[in-house]
């Protein structure tokens, strides 16, 4: 039987608990730790926490976490609108931006076509996506969904949807990944970086 | 426990935590597996991982369970195919995923079956335009390929409805289920090749009219095409050609294939006591092939 400790303390580690990769011991330790913390440190902590809940919305336009009406790309005038990077979550968003490579805009389906997990193409931000094509001004969409056979189906139905658009649509191009070695790598990612070769 | 190998196909993949996922696996000679992969998700510095995916067909290196109701652990995953022809087309990649959809509700768990799992690969290589054994692919899978018909003008969704009938039929006969179709399962007189019959959900086969009569059983009337299909599919183990199932007409095709695909999922449906989530799609799909349909 595990040890019970008093009231809050208890609910806070119950509470760690239910976070991703926090299992039993890891949330009594960081329980301790928020306990020996300064006063101001652990209300900081409280206080992200509540911000982030209370403050953070979708972008009305891309569904980016935003804390106005629109988020902090979209309402970057230095930014192309006219390249659109449609992504999967936030978080891919953000691992793209990391690059710097990427000058244009996004939209964040906040989520993939999943038939197995009853997820279809209406529980995604793709009708908004198709009125933001159809509002004007945009060349191109990237289609940066996972390159997953879910990843991939959300790419192929996207493409059919936008295709009459005329827009010029492009996926991300992939095969192997730098620092990995070929004689690791899996027969998919090799026939994918054979196929897109480049002349050097 | 030690480990065992085999090769199989990723049929379910749902998360278990921010790194690791529960992969259900159809194996060539365990069955069924439901297996822990952890680290699946993840790549660290010293090690990139792909991850698993969805229909992926590969060499399996796992730790059993321990009891009933446990996961076993995978401890290696090689990839032998990934069936990328699959993302070129919706048809193919829905098809796919309803393939592995009811194999995943109707095998259990521990229950080999060997033949199931050819006609799975088999499957999967006739959606990708491939192959089951891996052979040649056509390039450029970034740009939308123009996938190779079998026939010369029927749409390839027609025939991807074909093969997966051909699919469900192994399936439910190889879990024991297939209807009886070539006789009465009241009387037991024999069916006419050409005959319409009633077909009896409840009690697992066709009816004569005269059985049919004197019981209760909510019917549904199968008309002789699609009966002598699906009887001579199950005689050929579901690899008839399918030249020879092709009726001239493009809409009887398309109503034949229909009429198939929802006569074997509702009685695996029925089998599942349970509803799938992608029948609709499916049927959806098959019936967009008919001439005139928006």
């Amino acid at each position: 039987m595990s040890t019970q400790y008093t009231g809050p303390l208890q609910r806070l580690i119950d509470e760690l608990r239910k976070l991703p990769g926090i299992g039993a011991r890891s949330a009594e330790r960081i329980a301790f730790h928020i306990l020996k913390t300064p006063r101001d440190s652990a209300l900081a902590l409280a206080e992200a926490i509540r911000a982030t809940k209370e403050n953070l919305r979708a972008c009305a336009r891309c569904f980016n976490l935003a804390e106005r009406e629109l988020c902090d790309i979209c309402s970057d005038p230095r930014r192309d609108a006219g390249v659109v990077v449609v992504v999967e979550q936030p978080k891919d968003l953000i691992n793209l931006e990391s690059t710097g490579l990427v000058g244009g805009v996004y939209h964040v389906l906040l989520g993939r076509i999943a038939p197995l997990d009853g997820v279809g193409p209406a529980d995604l931000t793709i009708e908004p996506l198709l009125k933001r094509v159809a509002a004007g001004g945009i060349r191109e969409i990237v289609l940066a969904t996972n390159p997953t056979l879910e990843g991939d189906s959300t790419a192929l139905h996207l493409a059919q949807r936008l295709e009459p658009t005329g827009v010029r649509l492009t996926r991300l191009a992939r095969g192997l990944a730098p620092g990995s070695q070929i004689e690791y790598a899996n027969r998919s990612m090799l026939e994918e970086a054979f196929r897109g070769r480049q002349s050097v | 426990m030690s480990l065992v190998n085999d090769e199989a196909v990723v049929l379910r993949l749902s998360d278990f935590s921010e790194t690791s996922q529960v992969a259900t696996l159809l194996s060539r000679r365990h069955g069924k597996l439901r297996l822990l992969a952890k680290g699946a998700r993840r790549s660290t510095k010293e090690r990139f991982v792909p991850g698993l995916d969805l229909l992926e067909w590969g060499d399996v290196l796992y730790r059993p369970a321990r009891g009933d109701g446990q996961l076993g652990t995978l401890a290696e995953w090689k990839q032998r195919e990934l069936f990328l022809g699959l993302r070129d087309s919706l048809a193919a990649a829905q098809f796919a995923q309803y393939a592995a959809e009811i194999t995943t509700m109707l095998v259990a768990e521990d229950d080999p079956h060997a033949t199931l799992f050819e006609a799975l690969l088999t499957l999967l290589g006739g959606l990708a335009g491939e192959d089951a054994a891996g052979g040649q692919r056509d390039g450029g899978s970034l740009e939308r390929r123009q996938r190779p018909a079998s026939s010369a003008d029927t749409p390839s969704t027609l025939m991807f409805a074909r093969r997966l009938v051909g699919y469900q039929q192994t399936l439910i006969s190889e879990i024991g289920l297939m209807p009886q179709l070539d006789a009465c399962v009241a009387c037991g007189r024999e069916r006419a090749a050409g005959r319409a019959a009633y077909f009896s959900p409840k009690s697992g086969g066709v009816i004569c009219r005269s059985c049919a009569a004197e019981r209760g059983d909510r019917l549904r009337l199968m008309k002789a095409p699609a009966l002598d299909l699906l009887l001579r599919t199950a005689e050929s183990d579901g690899l008839v050609d399918s030249a020879e199932l092709a009726p001239v007409d493009l809409g009887d095709a398309v109503k034949l294939a229909l009429v198939c695909f929802e006569f074997l999922d509702e009685c695996m449906r029925r089998a599942a006591e349970r509803e799938t989530q992608l029948s609709a799609a499916c049927a959806r799909l098959i019936r967009r092939e008919a001439p005139g349909s928006p």
